[in-house]
């Protein structure tokens, strides 16, 4: 039987306990953040928009949005749910737009990748995979009961890591 | 939500941007362009994707910035395969995107929104008396959300929302379909709404 498919949008997270097939689609400059228990069949993932929730003015809608308190959340949610082993796999960060003017905030994706890895290491869980940068929009499927994640992009084809 | 005063403003200018927007695409390519009343609202981010034909949705999207006296992205966006349409008319052979003159079709993509984007931001900033400035234009060409994401960083103020002012813009004898989309920074509008002596707080 196929499992459940949970669909996370921008700036959403989402944690279950189930055989899911985690998924998000369209990341640019964005990155999705998966944590999982492998063993306990718990997993999580958040599409992160933005590396530092200090900006937001609506933290509590806010959380899946920024790399520290998606990360932070996902790992609380699963560890309330039992998680012992958790491990993290992330894929995103492009740079959609190639500027001849560099303006900050196009280099966002990078700011994400680099905060995502940061906040993964403040909270001591270990990076075990990852398809970061490059210029190529990704859709990704993380598949809880093997802990494989799927990465589709429509110009460069398919990957699993 | 939007109140009713500010998504009239809102949708004016996109009525004022877009119509001269229209009419620059309708003489490059010779023929008439079909225009949608545009709307202009603050919707959730899934929202504004599903009006764009889903995240995945294959799209040539044509982006530039206004700087000045209102901050925004504007970002026109067309299927893939539309846009190939569009390019192959004007440089007058098959044009496919990352094929052997995917180069050349880049340029004139970019151009198309430069021309497009141009007018626009020329007829607001001559219809309120307002200093706009244009970027030059950047492109990409994958799913319309990694196009859009960039547009919604500036949005934070309303939680997991955007404002925006869409236009359709189509030619249903070539079947192309196009949006422009303008996505203002956060109260970037406040000098448009002091010129046209509007309190968009109402009091």
């Amino acid at each position: 039987m196929e499992n459940e498919v949970i669909r996370i949008g921008i700036a959403e997270w989402a944690v279950s306990r189930e055989a899911v097939v985690l998924r998000t689609a369209g990341l640019g400059s964005c990155v999705g953040v998966v944590l999982y228990d492998l063993e306990r069949g718990l997993s999580g993932m958040a599409h992160v928009m933005l590396p530092d929730s200090a900006i937001s003015r609506n933290k509590k809608e806010e959380i899946g949005k920024f790399a520290d308190t998606a990360i932070v959340a996902l790992k609380d949610s699963l560890e309330r749910m039992g998680a012992v082993r958790l491990r993290a796999k992330i894929a995103g960060g492009a740079q959609m737009f190639q500027f001849k003017y560099e303006h900050e905030s196009m280099r966002i994706g990078e700011r994400n990748i680099q905060a995502v890895k940061e906040a993964l290491h403040a909270v001591r869980v270990p990076l075990v995979a990852e398809d970061v940068g490059g210029t190529n929009g990704r859709t990704i499927e993380f598949h809880s009961k093997t802990g494989m994640l799927m990465i589709r992009t429509v110009n460069v084809g398919t990957l699993e890591i | 939500m939007l109140d009713p005063l500010e998504k009239d403003v809102f949708k004016e200018v996109g009525n004022i941007g877009a119509a001269h927007a229209a009419t620059a695409l309708s003489t490059l390519l010779g023929r008439p362009i079909d225009i949608e009343v545009p709307s202009a609202e603050l919707e959730g981010f899934e929202k504004i994707l599903e009006r764009l034909g889903g995240a995945e949705n294959y799209t040539a999207g044509a982006l530039l910035r206004f700087t000045g006296d209102v901050e925004a992205t504007l970002l026109f966006l067309m299927p893939l395969e539309d846009a190939e349409r569009l390019v192959g008319q004007l440089i007058g052979e098959q044009f496919r995107f990352f094929g052997e003159m995917h180069s050349l079709g880049v340029s004139a993509w970019e151009e198309i929104g430069n021309i497009l984007i141009g007018a626009y931001a020329r007829s607001i900033s001559d219809w309120l008396g307002l200093s706009l400035h244009v970027s030059v234009p950047a492109s990409a060409f994958d799913m319309v959300g990694a196009i859009l994401e960039i547009g919604l960083l500036n949005s934070t103020k309303f939680g997991n929302m955007a404002l925006y002012i869409d236009t359709r813009l189509s030619s249903l004898g070539d079947a192309l379909n196009g949006h422009l989309l303008l996505l203002p920074d956060e109260d970037s509008f406040a000098p448009v709404f002091k010129r046209l002596g509007v309190d968009p707080n109402g009091k």
